[in-house]
């Protein structure tokens, strides 16, 4: 049946590609319904984001937390838990991070040791933060959808406790911590694109997430409770701790990308409400069909989208917010499992009958 | 007689690009019992469903008295006159067969039920069609074999002119078959037509008129069974001569493997499922459990496995008590586990054949290199596996779910065979499987236990296979063992099948030291 399974991942891709073309076309009608001058606001947004170098560093930029919320993500799905807390821990590992940079201020600790000891701090964070919702889903069967979400209005609620009465910077005027000390943020290393070293970071957390992902037993093992778990158990593999463990990966995974966020791109810690990194990395996750090594391709994408809308709402009238639109439609194709079928399947009939294949035996 | 049901053409592939049928045309007469007979996997349940509304079908047409049928659902073609008996009654437990007959069409007064309505009109037509039952008894104090009378009557009382029987012998002793066949006669005489599905060719030679065979998807023909014999069927539905006699060896007593004493398996209802069942199992032989379905085989056997609790009594498994012991614990001391329901634990569909083999084993030193998964190693194995079990599948990263139920069943039975295990617990190996795959998985049970001495316990609906594989036999009904046999020889069906319905029992003395 091996031409079935052809015609299956070749529609597979297709509707991906047509999901975002369908996307990219909705985006050209309505810059062209809403736009004064059309023409220009269409050039900015598919040609803008690669027009200048630092225009061309921003989709880096926006793509680097998606590409960690993604993987999240990915180890969510691998065991098919629709646990969201990336969200609120994206937003938590920035705060906390920021708030023990600044405690460790007076310690002026060598950059390298500073860096490296917020990161494995968010690391933990993420890890014990995802444990929650995972052991109520798991030991109460309460809804993990609904569980995450809550969780994230407690975070969200957390960092503005924090950012308000504990680190708060009086001399400004707007809700703002103190600056994070210099030797605790990424070094810019390409500065003409604004990209900071958070990138090496993503590249060799891209290895370790691949390999613990396909190569390591634990990953393994993941996959299959994933896609039953009765048959996992009947191989005697221990499906609530390797649920549970999957999502403190997931949720350490996104907690990391909020630090790394955090400690590359901003000066002082002044979100006031959620970042939508974690959703984002759902959307992520979805186009690269939860498969971790694809996540960096759909986390561009996205990050292109984006960028695109910036330099549109920057250079003309559209407000940035149309984008938020586009990715439900990008999801909506993405992840309506029928669309496209009705085609698929006469392929697949087609191919049955037709005489050069002969007609499939049942042994 | 006259031509109530004609079915042309017909040709349903479905999605994964598998042809159940194709260019199947046959027909079905008033007053007929008309057999459809195949190998598992030749499309029979396929067909069964078009004719039934629940799949559609790619071309042909279905004709009943002349007009075209296009059928939406179950629903519609119970209005149209086609009525189906499942394998797995659909009733309501707590109900009385007669609200359970009714329902859905249920006879009213004042626009209140009126129960009293509804027991006469169902009791009316059981006693037009020689029903034998009681129809105020609830459903859930009722045998499986009333409660498909009940689903007869159902279909009857809502106007169908066919049915159609999905393998109605299968959970039925031969006794109750007797009956069965009775009452389906009187249905035929009545002027209705019987779709009839069945493996059990004696069966139809003895009950039905006509005989339309199916294979591999495709229509072989139909025939009059007065022209018939077994063998010929059988030809013609396989395409060979196949040998399901084996010669085995006397097996001689070896020791112990699986002490159980005193068990006691209790259901979330509080109800005692297995019943203080004390067996010992020896390496080298294979023990049969017959019993009609249900009567605490599935529960006894998942308890001695490690998968469900059990709550009274002990298992000691080569002198180790298995209690508390994870299920991975319980694989690595030797117990292998075909399970009864390959689709649900037996595989996860959605994983590659690779991945469905090492299952059990993926974390062993022999598939590790440094901590990481030896893809070398998983491979060869693997190839190793698809060779040796004759898996037909394109390669080892093909999904599960692409395959057929035989080659499904072979990547379970190669997991489970190359475990090592030195006790394995088949349930229904060969349920739902082609001849072939079931030839090779009793061969390979019975080599198992006789060469390399593992201890085996087989559980299964199928008679005709306990008797051939087995080298001795319990019959458990209600939870408890009530026959034990220290050899096949002499054993019959009808013999078993009277232990099954307890209209015989042993007494604990007469199963001494046969346990």
């Amino acid at each position: 049946m091996s031409k079935t399974r052809k015609i299956e991942i070749v529609f597979e891709i297709l509707r991906i590609i047509a999901a975002l073309l369908i996307a990219y076309l909705f985006i050209l009608v309505v810059l062209v319904a809403i736009s004064d001058e059309p023409a220009k606001a269409i050039y900015n947004f598919s040609i803008g984001p690669f027009s200048t170098v630092r225009r061309f560093g921003g989709i880096i930029q926006k793509a680097i937390p998606l590409v960690f919320t993604g993987w999240g993500m990915c180890f969510m799905y691998a065991v098919n838990r629709f646990n969201l807390v990336g969200e609120g821990l994206f937003i938590m590992s920035a705060c906390m991070t920021t708030y023990i940079a600044l405690a460790l201020e007076a310690f002026q600790l060598p950059k390298v040791l500073m860096v490296l000891l917020l990161l494995v701090i968010s690391i933990i964070l993420g890890g014990v933060i995802a444990f929650i919702p995972a052991i109520i889903n798991a030991k109460l069967n309460a809804n993990i959808i609904v569980v995450s979400i809550m969780l994230n209005y407690i975070l969200l609620y957390l960092t503005q406790y924090i950012l308000t009465r504990l680190i708060r910077d009086t001399e400004v005027s707007y809700a703002a911590s103190r600056s994070i000390p210099l030797n605790a943020r990424l070094e810019k290393i390409i500065p003409q694109a604004g990209i900071h070293s958070g990138i090496i970071i993503m590249a060799i957390v891209y290895i370790l997430v691949v390999i613990l992902f396909f190569r390591m037993p634990a990953g393994y093992a993941m996959r299959v409770v994933g896609s039953n778990p009765e048959y996992a158990k009947h191989v005697g593999i221990k499906v609530t701790a390797t649920i549970i463990t999957a999502q403190v990966i997931g949720g350490a995974l996104a907690s990391l990308g909020g630090a790394v966020e955090q400690l590359g791109m901003n000066d002082r810690f002044q979100w006031t409400e959620l970042t939508q990194h974690g959703m984002n990395g759902v959307v992520v996750a979805v186009l690269a069909k939860k498969n971790p090594i694809l996540v960096p391709i759909t986390a561009f994408l996205l990050a292109y989208i984006k960028q695109g809308a910036e330099v549109v709402n920057r250079t003309s009238d559209i407000p940035a917010e149309f984008i938020i639109v586009i990715q439900g439609i990008i999801i909506l194709l993405v992840a309506a499992d029928s669309f496209l079928s009705s085609a698929r399947n006469r392929m697949i009939f087609k191919s049955a009958l037709s005489p050069a294949n002969g007609l499939k035996s049942n042994s | 007689m006259s031509e109530l049901l004609k079915v042309e053409n017909i040709t349903k592939i479905y999605t994964n690009g598998f042809v159940a049928n194709k260019d199947i045309s046959f027909t079905v007469n008033a007053n007929e019992i008309h057999a459809l007979v195949g190998e598992n996997g030749a499309g029979k349940t396929t067909l069964m469903k078009i004719l039934f509304g629940m799949e559609d079908y790619q071309e042909g047409a279905i004709y009943l008295e002349g007009e075209k049928l296009e059928l939406k659902s179950p629903l519609d073609a119970i209005h149209k006159g086609i009525g189906m008996i499942h394998q797995h009654f659909m009733l309501v437990p707590s109900l009385s067969i007669a609200e359970n007959i009714v329902l859905g069409i249920e006879p009213t007064k004042a626009s209140f039920f009126d129960y009293n309505e509804a027991v006469k009109i169902t009791s009316d037509i059981a006693k037009k069609y020689n029903f034998n039952i009681d129809v105020t008894k609830k459903v859930n104090e009722i045998s499986v074999a009333q409660m498909q009378k009940v689903e007869i009557l159902k279909a009857l009382i809502r106007g169908v002119k066919i049915l159609i029987m999905d393998e109605p012998t299968a959970v039925l002793t031969p006794q109750e078959t007797k009956e069965l066949f009775e009452q389906l006669v009187i249905l035929r005489d009545s002027g209705y037509a019987i779709i009839f599905i069945s493996h059990k060719l004696e069966e139809i030679m003895q009950l039905c008129d006509r005989v339309t065979i199916l294979r591999k998807g495709r229509c072989v023909g139909t025939y009059n069974i007065a022209d018939m014999t077994e063998a010929k069927i059988s030809r013609l539905m396989i395409g060979r001569d196949v040998e399901l006699k084996f010669n085995k060896k006397a097996k001689q007593a070896k020791n112990t493997v699986m002490e159980i004493r005193n068990l006691i398996c209790v259901n979330d209802d509080g109800k005692r499922v297995v019943d203080n069942v004390s067996l010992n199992i020896h390496a080298g032989e294979i023990l049969g459990i017959v019993g009609i379905e249900g009567n605490g085989q599935k529960e006894f056997s998942e308890a001695i496995c490690g998968f469900s609790e059990y709550h009274a009594g002990s298992v000691r498994f080569n002198g180790v008590d298995i209690k508390g012991k994870s299920i991975r614990e319980l694989r690595q001391m030797g117990i292998a586990h075909i399970p009864e329901d390959r689709m649900k634990n037996g595989c996860a569909m959605n994983l590659s054949v690779k991945d469905n083999i090492i299952g059990d084993r993926y974390f062993s030193p022999q598939f590790r290199k440094f901590g990481f998964l030896n893809s070398k190693a998983i491979n060869r194995f693997v190839d190793q596996c698809i060779s040796d079990f004759e898996i037909a599948c394109d390669n080892r990263n093909q999904p599960v779910r692409m395959l057929s139920g035989g080659n499904i069943q072979k990547v379970v039975v190669a997991r489970e065979f190359t475990s090592g295990c030195k006790f394995i617990l088949a349930s229904q190996p060969t349920r739902g499987i082609d001849v072939g795959t079931t030839e090779m998985i009793r061969k390979l049970l019975i080599s198992m236990s006789h060469e390399k001495d593992v201890a085996t316990v087989l559980v299964s609906a199928d008679l005709n296979e306990l008797l051939e594989v087995s080298d001795r036999l319990i019959v458990m009904r209600k939870g408890k063992i009530v026959a034990a046999f220290p050899t096949t020889q002499g054993v019959t069906e009808e013999l078993l099948g009277e232990y099954m319905l307890g209209i015989k029992t042993m007494t604990a003395a007469e199963m001494e030291d046969l346990l």
